[in-house]
């Protein structure tokens, strides 16, 4: 007996000793700093694996990657993809302890300074010079990151990614009113002049069909709750052209004009007035502002809720409406009048807030090098296109023309499993992406994403959608936006040239002022009638005055104020 | 034999008693029903809120599904190996330590103790233990997940009143015929402790089983990878279209997924192996949490 308990302990300590040993084989030694080319002209590839944290999107898993795209990227590359998925509270112990992965996409401009100050991140100044498709595509974006994310050393550290330097109609993950083209027609197909046209149409709806098929009591307009600002905001932003911004103010996209809590201009104001409104009509979802996202979507699907403003959302409900015979959600429009100067076109020359790249500075010269190919490839028209749509050869290929265009094996095979693109790869690895999704190629004319453009669209139109473009005379559905004359443009420059870093009083008074702000607006919505809505509404603004509320306002009007001029003079 | 009689008062209050725990077993049980008939129903005809008493078109293949998953049958080794390995290793120093505590010859045992007790209630957080865990080299290795759990307080506080709880008579026989202080923990102590060290088991096990964030933020080889981590990643890809509206994330066609029939076949399957020996278990575990309310 004594034996076999030394036995054990002397199997499990073995073990244990095995397992301790085999941890830091894959250390690289610091770069040398010493800039080699990345390949000369017919050199083979190195082959490296780089670890990469991204966020994963919902296709892809942790580990070594081995779909279609991953490897035409190693093809192209050299690089083996081993990825590891986005964690705020991971990312927020890498940025602590400095322990970054080969490459690592940053989410918080905010995390940058320590990561420089630490020597984590490597510098890629010069490094640059070999990855030629992210000067030649995103400029703006190297003088951007060299100005305001190198914590004031003026060198490049940070490569902003889905840049998108030109206005282009934003194609991919729209906001509007969906309702459902069949409801719409039922309704009576009433044009929308105004917001109470808009709750007019959506009263009608819910009065057509009060319960679902299962007879469970609709609501035609409903909400959520955990999404913070962003929860208080959607429904209207697009049309009404406006974007909002710290402090629950928001700004008028066509021209710039700031609008606080204490102006009726002001999106979120704008917003709870719709929402009180269809209160009062009876319309609104009594659990709007106690639900999570997933139970207002499970509600979305069941049919329990009416309209909704994201096309992403409806994407798969749509999917399930055709196969039962029943027509899909589509965006009915505001009048095309002065007063919806809607959203139509965006532009990020600087990327997004949320894709920082950064490069780890204990990477060594070969690992440097694979890296800067890898960032040359996903900056690339090529790669991007390859990214969304699959890997040339096997999806898309390039014409006598020089035009992209889906192979007629593929468009066969998506015919048949509306699945197929997936299967190839395509839009896994968005979270590495350098271009923006809905962006166009060397053409100008044509998305180099091949499924949004209306070749591709007008064969794969349903009959409620060809019913919708007929009623409106536009050959796809997005030509509804675009031809609108009445249009502004989403500059996602000025978020990002907003501070990330606030002093002290100013970051306190902020999140109380916005906590504060979140609590009531359900109470405000929910208001039993205009008198009622009008009390509290001065009462909130009484209270936001004991809250520091002017001094903050004033350093944000002052902090967009600057992104504007600054915006203006980065750009020159 | 006579039968005693209930007077009716007292009937009343049986009744009521009766009512109120079959209200408070309904509570506690519906919901692990509700994920239970959940995760046997077909995901195509079944919504949250769809679901009531009775599954839905009866079908296993979620759990098909869910088990067909990549990884998961490396990843419940893993699971198992560190739950096994951890709650021995947990129960050997633990018990060692507590036995030590108890022996009056040790100079500053209170210290030790309350030193002991003291981390409990205050830690260092969630950075400076990422730094300690990375400085002992234990990032990317097994023993990540059975080093720093090595001795419980909580445990050591049940197992150490325990032990005092013996006649010191007992120690004091052995000591004369000649026994040792590990032959007196070995030989004499721990069979003695048995109940209580059952009760460790079960809290250890149940703890180990369910950690993962030491695997989230320490752990990046596949190889390495918990069962309740992997599953989380596959929970958390069915959500994402949703959260990456948020942070600007990719979007695809969700029109494949069924978060909600795999987020409940998901617990089922985490929960299941401890669910099957939890009955086995029960009367160690309330007997250790009597010991620690009584006498902690």
């Amino acid at each position: 007996m004594k034996r076999k308990v030394i036995a054990i302990v002397l199997v499990v300590a073995m073990i244990m000793s095995l397992t301790a040993c085999r941890s830091s084989s894959n250390q690289s030694k610091g770069s040398s700093g010493n800039v080699a080319p990345t390949t000369s002209e017919g050199e083979e590839l190195e082959d490296v694996t780089l670890n990469v944290f991204m966020d994963l999107g919902s296709t892809l898993s942790s580990g070594i990657q081995s779909d279609p795209v991953a490897e035409y990227i190693k093809e192209k590359t050299g690089v083996t993809l081993n990825l590891e998925g986005f964690d705020n509270q991971k990312e927020s112990v890498m940025v602590a302890s400095g322990d970054l992965y080969d490459v690592t996409i940053i989410d918080q401009p905010a995390y940058i300074p320590p990561l420089i100050s630490s020597g984590s991140v490597a510098d890629l100044s010069d490094w640059i010079q070999y990855a030629p498709n992210v000067t030649e595509s995103s400029q703006a974006s190297l003088k951007y990151s060299k100005e305001f994310l190198s914590d004031e050393s003026g060198k490049l550290f940070v490569l902003p990614m889905r840049t998108k330097a030109e206005a282009v109609p934003s194609a991919r993950d729209m906001d509007g009113n969906f309702v459902r083209w069949d409801h719409y027609v039922e309704a009576g197909s009433p044009a929308i002049n105004s917001i109470d046209d808009l709750l007019d149409l959506l009263e009608t709806i819910q009065k057509n069909h009060p319960e679902t098929d299962s007879g469970q009591k609709t609501y035609a307009v409903s909400q959520w709750s955990d999404w913070g600002r962003g929860s208080f905001e959607s429904q209207l932003s697009k049309y009404l052209g406006k974007t909002g911004i710290p402090l629950f103010s928001s700004y008028d996209t066509d021209d710039l004009e700031y609008h606080d809590l204490f102006d009726d201009e002001n999106l979120y104001l704008a917003y709870a007035k719709y929402m009180f409104n269809a209160n009062q009509r009876g319309i609104l979802d009594p659990e709007a502002f106690i639900q999570r996202h997933e139970d207002y979507n499970a509600k979305l699907q069941d049919g329990r809720v009416l309209s909704t403003m994201y096309q992403w959302e409806i994407n798969g409900i749509n999917n399930e409406l055709v196969n039962s015979g029943k027509a899909g959600f589509v965006d009915i429009p505001f009048a095309d009048t002065k007063e919806y100067p809607a959203k139509i076109k965006c532009v990020a020359p600087f990327g997004y807030r949320q894709r920082l790249l950064v490069v780890s500075s204990k990477c060594d010269d070969k690992k440097m090098r694979a890296i800067m190919r890898l960032i040359d490839f996903v900056y690339s028209e090529k790669g991007a296109r390859t990214i969304v749509n699959g890997p040339e050869g096997i999806t898309w290929e390039i014409d006598d023309k020089g035009v992209a265009n889906f192979t007629e094996e593929t468009l066969k095979a998506q015919r048949a499993d509306p699945t197929y693109l997936s299967t190839q790869g395509a839009k896994y690895y968005q979270g590495i992406i350098g271009l923006d999704y809905d962006l166009y190629d060397s053409t100008g004319k044509r998305f180099y994403d091949l499924t949004l453009n209306s070749d591709y669209i007008k064969d794969a139109l349903n009959d409620y959608e060809k019913e919708y473009c007929k009623f409106y005379g536009i050959d796809v559905p997005l030509d509804v936006m675009t031809e609108r004359k009445n249009q502004s443009v989403d500059n996602r420059a000025y978020e990002m040239l907003m501070p990330s870093e606030h002093p002290t009083d100013i970051s306190r008074s902020t999140t109380s002022i916005e906590a504060y702000m979140e609590q009531q607006l359900p109470g405000l919505i929910m208001s039993k009638n205009q008198e009622e809505y009008d009390v509290k509404l001065a009462e909130i603004r009484e209270k936001l005055k004991s809250m520091d509320y002017d001094t903050t306002n004033a350093y944000y009007r002052e902090a967009f104020k600057n992104a504007v001029v600054t915006y203006d003079k980065l750009m020159k | 034999m006579t039968k005693k009689k209930i007077s009716g008062r007292e009937m009343l209050f049986q009744i009521c008693m009766i009512i109120l725990f079959v209200v408070l077993f309904i509570i506690c049980f519906y919901p692990f029903y509700y994920i239970f008939i959940a995760s046997i129903s077909n995901p195509q005809s079944v919504t949250s809120t769809s679901i009531r008493f009775l599954p839905i078109q009866p079908t296993l293949s979620n759990f098909r599904k869910v088990l067909e998953l990549n990884g998961i049958w490396r990843s419940f080794i893993v699971s198992l190996a560190r739950t096994v390995i951890g709650t021995m290793v947990t129960l050997l120093f633990t018990s060692m330590l507590a036995f030590t505590l108890t022996q009056k010859e040790l100079p500053c045992r209170k210290f030790f103790y309350r030193f002991a007790v003291v981390s409990m209630y205050i830690n260092a957080g969630l950075i400076p233990w990422y730094l300690t865990m990375r400085s002992l080299h234990l990032k990317d290795s097994f023993l990540v997940y059975i080093l720093p759990t090595a001795l419980s307080a909580y445990c050591l506080v049940l197992v150490k009143t325990y032990i005092e709880s013996i006649p010191t008579a007992l120690e004091e026989s052995a000591r004369i015929d000649g026994a040792g202080y590990f032959s007196i923990y070995w030989k004499i102590i721990l069979p003695v402790c048995m109940p209580i060290l059952a009760a460790v088991i079960v809290f250890t096990a149940v703890g180990q089983w369910n950690s993962w964030t030491d695997n989230l933020l320490l752990v990046d080889d596949n190889n390495l990878r918990t069962l309740q981590l992997t599953l989380l990643e596959y929970l958390n890809r069915a959500n994402n279209i949703a959260s990456q509206a948020r942070t600007g994330g990719a979007v695809v066609d969700g029109s494949n997924i069924t978060p909600f029939t795999l987020r409940m076949t998901i617990t089922m399957v985490v929960t299941l192996p401890i669910l099957i020996v939890y009955p086995f278990m029960q009367k160690y575990f309330i007997k250790g949490i009597m010991i620690g309310a009584v006498k902690g």
